[in-house]
C-alpha cells in the first residue's frame, strides 16, 4: 500500500499545487471529469450493456403497467413485485463494472480528502495531538515541540486506550515536525500551521492496511515502532458553493459526488453507455 | 472516515456493489439512486392508487347501469385475417389442425358470413361496431373525392399543417396536423368501457387514429409509415435505371466503387424548413464479398448485413432541428453484391417507443409494448408485398418478415392475456392474409404468376404451413384458458385465387359509359384521361363502381332519381354474368345495388354498384390505379396472386367458439352484440347483429 | 380526436337530434351532429392535391 501511496503522493501534490487556491467546487469539477469518463468507460466495457438495457426496459414496462391498470390493485402490486426483482437483477448486473471502478475511485478520494477535508491550523488556534502506543509506556513518552508551537497542557495518559494526549497551540505559520521520544526510540508527525492549501495529515497510520489506505499522506510507522498511530485534530474544511457555506470534512465529497453524477449523466449518451 | 473505508473495502471484498455504488458516485451511483427512485415512485403510485381506489369503486357503483350477470369473466377474441373456410375445413378434416378441431368439438365451428365487400377494412369495421357499412362508413380501402374523382384512403384523414410562422428559412407550425378516423358508429369496446369493462384491442384493422375508451389499444391498418405513405420501400442500387417502380418503392443511387459505397436515406419532409425538403441520413456500405457480408456505417454505428438475409430492425433517427428527432424502424437486405450492388430498406415503420404520431391508446401504450416485447412493426400493412411483387426481395425474405411480425403479435397478445384479469382481449393476426396473397400462385397448378411452380420448393406449401401455425397458436391459447373464459376465433373473410384481372373502366369505355378526352388513350393513371362531361359511370377503388351523378360528382351528368335507377339496372344486367371469353369463364357473378345492400346514414358515400367477381377474378392492377386503356380481361402475373375482393358469398370466413352457439349461419356483424351479451350487456341500440349465445341456454363447456 | 370542446345548442334541437339519431342509424347524437357538420364542411374545404393523395396511397398492396 505504501509503495502505491508513495507513487500517488507526488502526483496529487503536483496537480493540487497547480490548482493553488482555486475554489473547492472548481477543483471538484476538474477531478470529477476524468473520474466520470473513466467510470463510464469501465461501466461500458465491463458490464453486460444489453442485459442492463433489457432490465431497465422491464422496469419501465412495469411502471407503465401501474399507470395502465391503475384501478386494479392486484396488477399494481404484481408490477411492484416484478420491479423489485428487476431492480435486484439490475444491481447484480452493475456489480462487475463496480469492481473495476471502485479501487481507482477510492484511491483518488482518499488523496483528495487529505487536501479538501480539513484545513491547516491558524496561528493562535489550538489542536489535540494524540499518540496511540502499542504498550503501556505512557509515562516514558516525551513530546518535543519545535519553536512556533506551544504545549498548552502536559501529556495526559489514558491507560485503557494506550493514548497520550496533548493540547498544543500554534503560534507561527510553518510546516513542523513533532518528535515523540521514548528512551532512545523516536517517532515523528507532521503538523501544518497557515500557508497555502496543501496536503494535511490528520493521522500518521501504523502498518494496518485499512489505516494506510485511509491516511495516505505520511509514511506509516514501522513494524518495530512503539507507536500505533498519531493523530492531529485539524479543523474541518469550509466549503462554499453558490453562496452556501458548509464546514465539514465531507462537504467537498458531497460536491464531488454530485458533480460526478451530473457529468456522468451528461456524458452517458455521447459515450454510448447504458447505465 | 475509517468506518466508511472499512465498510467500502468489506463490501468490495464481498463483491456486493449495491451499496458501494453510492460511494463511487459517477453514473452508477446515480443508477442506484435511480433504482431507488423507481421503487420510491412505484410506492407512491401504488399508494395513490390505493387511496383513490375506494372513490373509484364508489364512482363505478354510482355510474353502473343495469347489467345482468356476465356469462364470462374474460372474452378472448383471436382474429386471423383472411383465414379461408374451405381451406380450414379441408385441413381440419385431414387432421392437420387438431387444435381447431378440439375447439370445434368443445364449442362450435361454422363458416362466418362476411360483409359486402369481403375486404379487410370493411369486415373488421363491421366486427367492431356491429353494424353494416352504411352505418360505419367504410366501404373499401379507398373512397373517392367527388370533386376530383381521385381516390383517397377511406379509413383516416391525415391533414397537413396549413398555418406557419416563418423566420428566414425556417417555418414554425402554428397548428397540429389533423388526423381523423373516418370509421363511424361506435365500437363494442367503447360500449364495454361505458360499463367499466376493460378491453385490450391489439392490431384490429381501422383503429388508426386511436379512439379513447376504457382499455388499451394498439392501432393497425392504416397506420402510415414515417413518410406518410402506406409503405414505401427504398432500393439503393448501383444499377443505372430511369425506370421507377410501379408502386410502393423508391429507387435511389448507391455511389462508390470497389468495396465502399455511399447513399442517403430519404426520410419524411421537414415541414419546419422552407420548401419541405426531405430529411436525410447518409450511410456508408463496406462490402466483404468473400464472406457475402457487409457493414453499414450509419450515424456513428456499425450495422452488420448478410447477403440475401433480412436484417434485424435498424433504428433510423432523422434530425428535424438540433435536439428534435423523428425515429423509424426499417429492416434491410443486401440483395446483390457482385458486379452491381443493391441494398433494400423496408418501409420505415413509425417507431413505437416514441411514435411520431399517435398510434395507440393511451398514447404510452405503444411505448409500453416496446419496453415489454422489444421493437415491433407498426405500419398498418407491415409486410412488404410490393418489394416481392417487384422482385426486389424474394419468397424467403417475405416469409421471414411475415413470420417475424406474427411472432411480435403473438408476444403482444400473450403479454396482454397474462395481464387481463377480466374484460375483453381482441388481437388480429394478419399474416394469414399476407401469406395467401403472395403464395397462392404455388397452391394451384398453372397460376399465371408462377407457371413453373415455386423456385424454392420450401414455399410450395407455405399456405398450409401457415394454417398449421395458426392451429398451434390456438393450442397455446387454449392451454391458458381459465374456467370462466370464452374464446372466439374468427376470420373476416376467406380467400381465393387471383388469376385474371378485370379492367372495369376498359369495359365501361367499350360499352360507351365512359369517354376519354380527345387525343388521349386512357393510359394515364388516376382517370386523368377521362372526359367527365360525357362519362356516366367509372370505377375507383377496388370493389365497385360509381355513377357520375349531377350534384354529387363535380362534373356529374346522370340525373338523380329515375335516370340513376335505370342506369344501375342496365349496368347490373350487363355486368352480372360477364364472361371472360378467352378463358370461357364467368368473370363477374353478380353486380349489387348498394342502395339495397346498405342501410344507414353513410350509404351515400358507398360505390353505387358492388362487383361480385367469380373465383380467380378481381379488379385488374391497371384498373385499380385508374388506367382505362388495355384489355378488359388479362392475366395476373404478379406475386400477389391470391385475393378475396370477390363475390362475398364465395369467401366466407370462419367462426369458432369455446362454447356452442344458438344461431345458425353466423355473420361477422353478430360478433359485437354477442360479446356485449357475454358480459351481461344488452345489444347496443345502434347494432344490427344478433347475439349468437342466448344467456338462458349458455352452459359452460364440459359442465 | 385530440380532445373535445363544448358547443351550446338549444335544448329543443338537442332533443330532436336525440330522437332521430337512433332512427337514422347513428350510434350517438354526437355522431349525428358530427356527420351533419362534416357534410357541410366538405362543401367548403379544399380537396387534397393529386400529389398528396398519390403519396398517401403509395404501397397499398391491392393497387398497382
Amino acid at each position: 500500500m505504501e509503495a502505491l501511496n508513495s507513487i500517488l503522493r507526488p502526483i496529487f501534490d503536483a496537480t493540487n499545487a497547480l490548482m493553488g487556491d482555486w475554489p473547492v467546487w472548481l477543483v471538484c469539477l476538474i477531478w470529477a471529469i476524468p473520474l466520470s469518463v473513466f467510470a463510464l468507460w469501465a461501466f461500458k466495457k465491463f458490464s453486460n450493456q444489453d442485459a442492463i438495457s433489457a432490465t431497465k426496459d422491464k422496469i419501465y414496462a412495469c411502471l407503465f403497467e401501474i399507470r395502465l391498470f391503475n384501478d386494479d390493485i392486484r396488477a399494481i402490486l404484481r408490477a411492484q413485485w416484478e420491479i423489485l426483482g428487476h431492480v435486484l437483477k439490475y444491481q447484480a448486473l452493475s456489480l462487475k463494472p463496480m469492481i473495476w471502478i471502485l479501487p481507482p475511485t477510492l484511491l483518488m478520494m482518499v488523496h483528495l480528502h487529505a487536501f479538501y477535508g480539513f484545513r491547516a491550523l491558524r496561528p493562535g488556534e489550538e489542536a489535540l495531538v494524540i499518540a496511540t502506543l502499542k504498550a503501556e509506556v505512557g509515562n516514558e513518552l516525551r513530546l518535543e515541540l519545535p519553536s512556533g508551537l506551544t504545549a498548552e497542557t502536559p501529556g495526559v495518559w489514558a491507560p485503557e486506550m494506550h493514548q497520550m494526549a496533548w493540547r498544543i497551540r500554534a503560534d507561527l505559520p510553518g510546516d513542523y515536525l513533532l518528535r515523540f521520544r521514548k528512551g532512545d526510540q523516536e517517532a515523528t508527525k507532521t503538523l501544518r500551521v497557515g500557508g497555502r492549501r496543501g496536503r494535511l495529515s490528520p493521522e500518521r497510520p501504523g502498518r494496518d492496511f485499512v489505516a494506510q489506505l485511509e491516511w495516505p499522506s505520511e509514511e506509516p510507522f514501522g513494524r518495530a515502532s512503539f507507536v500505533q498511530k498519531i493523530n492531529v485534530s485539524y479543523p474541518e474544511a469550509v466549503v462554499s458553493f453558490l453562496g452556501l457555506e458548509m464546514q465539514s470534512q465531507w462537504a467537498w465529497m458531497i460536491l464531488f459526488f454530485v458533480m460526478t453524477m451530473v457529468i456522468a449523466l451528461a456524458l452517458k449518451k455521447p459515450m454510448g453507455v447504458e447505465l | 472516515m475509517k468506518l466508511f473505508l472499512k465498510t467500502t473495502v468489506l463490501l468490495l471484498v464481498l463483491m456486493w456493489a449495491a451499496s458501494a455504488e453510492a460511494y463511487v458516485g459517477p453514473g452508477a451511483g446515480f443508477a442506484l439512486l435511480g433504482s431507488f427512485f423507481v421503487i420510491f415512485a412505484t410506492m407512491i403510485l401504488a399508494g395513490v392508487s390505493l387511496l383513490i381506489l375506494p372513490f373509484r369503486t364508489l364512482w363505478r357503483m354510482l355510474r353502473r347501469r343495469s347489467k345482468a350477470k356476465a356469462l364470462a369473466k374474460r372474452v378472448i377474441v383471436v382474429g386471423f385475417d383472411g383465414q379461408d373456410a374451405r381451406m380450414t375445413e379441408k385441413l381440419m378434416a385431414e387432421g392437420k389442425m387438431p387444435n381447431f378441431s378440439r375447439l370445434a368439438e368443445r364449442g362450435c365451428y361454422s363458416k362466418l358470413q362476411t360483409t359486402y365487400p369481403s375486404i379487410t377494412p370493411v369486415a373488421w369495421s363491421t366486427f367492431a361496431t356491429g353494424v353494416n357499412p352504411g352505418k360505419h362508413n367504410i366501404f373499401d380501402f379507398l373512397d373517392r373525392d367527388p370533386r376530383t374523382y381521385l381516390p383517397r384512403l377511406s379509413s383516416a384523414h391525415i391533414g397537413s399543417v396549413e398555418r406557419f410562422f416563418k423566420i428566414g428559412k425556417f417555418k414554425i407550425p402554428m397548428s397540429k396536423p389533423e388526423i381523423r378516423l373516418l370509421r363511424k358508429s361506435k365500437a363494442f369496446w367503447k360500449v364495454l368501457g361505458e360499463h367499466h369493462i376493460w378491453s385490450t384491442i391489439l392490431r384490429v384493422p381501422i383503429t388508426f387514429p386511436p379512439e379513447k375508451f376504457y382499455g388499451a389499444q394498439m392501432g393497425a391498418m392504416c397506420i402510415p409509415d414515417l413518410l406518410g405513405t402506406q409503405g414505401t420501400f427504398m432500393l439503393f442500387s448501383t444499377r443505372q435505371s430511369d425506370e421507377s417502380f410501379q408502386e410502393g418503392g423508391m429507387r435511389l443511387p448507391l455511389e462508390g466503387e470497389g468495396d465502399h459505397y455511399r447513399g442517403k436515406i430519404l426520410g419524411p419532409e421537414n415541414i419546419l424548413i422552407k420548401g419541405d425538403p426531405p430529411m436525410e441520413i447518409p450511410f456508408e456500405l463496406k462490402l466483404d464479398r468473400e464472406r457475402k457480408k457487409a457493414e453499414l456505417k450509419i450515424g456513428g454505428d456499425v450495422f452488420p448485413l448478410e447477403q440475401g438475409t433480412l436484417s434485424d430492425y435498424l433504428k433510423l433517427e432523422f434530425s428535424v432541428v438540433p435536439g428534435m428527432k423523428v425515429a423509424g424502424l426499417s429492416r434491410l437486405m443486401l440483395t446483390e453484391m457482385e458486379k452491381e450492388v443493391s441494398l433494400y430498406f423496408s418501409p420505415i415503420n413509425i417507431e413505437p417507443e416514441k411514435p411520431a404520431m399517435p398510434i395507440s391508446h393511451p398514447s404510452y401504450y405503444s411505448t409500453y409494448l416496446e419496453k415489454r416485447i422489444g421493437e415491433f412493426a407498426t405500419l398498418g400493412l407491415a409486410e412488404d408485398t410490393w418489394a416481392l411483387n417487384e422482385k426486389i426481395t424474394d419468397d424467403r425474405a417475405f416469409w421471414t418478415q411475415t413470420q417475424d411480425v406474427e411472432q411480435e403479435r403473438e408476444e403482444m397478445f400473450f403479454t396482454a392475456l397474462d395481464k387481463l384479469r377480466s374484460g375483453c382481449l381482441v388481437t388480429v393476426f394478419d399474416a394469414t392474409d399476407r401469406v395467401q396473397h403472395m403464395y397462392w400462385r404455388y397452391a394451384e397448378e398453372g397460376h399465371p404468376a408462377a407457371p413453373e411452380g415455386a423456385e424454392d420448393p420450401r414455399f410450395e406449401d407455405a399456405i398450409r404451413e401457415h394454417y398449421e401455425k395458426n392451429d398451434a397458436l390456438i393450442g397455446r391459447v387454449m392451454d391458458r384458458l381459465r374456467e370462466d373464459d370464452v374464446l372466439i376465433v374468427l376470420s373476416d373473410h376467406g380467400f381465393s385465387s387471383f388469376r385474371r384481372g378485370v379492367n372495369i373502366n376498359a369495359w365501361l369505355l367499350k360499352e360507351g359509359y365512359l369517354h376519354l378526352k380527345e387525343g388521349t388513350d386512357g393510359s394515364t393513371e388516376w382517370l386523368q384521361d377521362v372526359d367527365w362531361s360525357k362519362t356516366r359511370a367509372y370505377a375507383v377503388g377496388l370493389v365497385g363502381l360509381f355513377l357520375n351523378i349531377r350534384g354529387r360528382e363535380e362534373h356529374g351528368i346522370v340525373e338523380a332519381g329515375e335516370e340513376v335507377e335505370a342506369l344501375k339496372k342496365e349496368l347490373i344486367e350487363k355486368l352480372s354474368g360477364l364472361r371472360d371469353d378467352e378463358k370461357d369463364e364467368v368473370g363477374i357473378n353478380e353486380a349489387f345495388d348498394t342502395d339495397l345492400t346498405y342501410r344507414g346514414p353513410y350509404k351515400g358515400n358507398a360505390p353505387d354498384l358492388l362487383l361480385g367477381y367469380n373465383h380467380g377474378y378481381r379488379i385488374s392492377w391497371d384498373c385499380a390505379s385508374g388506367k382505362v386503356a388495355g384489355k378488359i380481361f388479362e392475366d395476373n402475373t404478379k406475386a400477389w396472386s391470391g385475393d378475396h375482393i370477390i363475390d362475398p358469398r364465395l369467401v366466407p370466413g370462419i367462426f369458432l367458439c369455446s362454447d356452442p352457439v344458438d344461431v345458425e349461419n353466423p355473420h361477422i356483424v353478430d360478433l359485437a352484440p354477442t360479446i356485449l351479451n357475454l358480459f351481461g350487456l344488452e345489444k347496443a341500440p345502434h347494432m344490427e347483429g344478433r347475439g349468437l349465445i342466448h344467456p338462458a341456454s349458455f352452459r359452460r363447456a364440459g359442465a | 380526436m385530440f380532445g373535445t370542446s363544448k358547443i351550446k345548442l338549444e335544448k329543443s334541437l338537442v332533443d330532436r337530434i336525440r330522437k332521430f339519431s337512433e332512427i337514422a342509424g347513428y350510434a350517438s347524437p354526437e355522431e349525428f351532429i358530427t356527420h351533419a357538420l362534416e357534410k357541410e364542411l366538405a362543401q367548403l374545404e379544399d380537396a387534397d392535391s393529386e400529389e398528396e393523395i398519390k403519396k398517401r396511397l403509395q404501397g397499398l398492396g391491392y393497387m398497382s
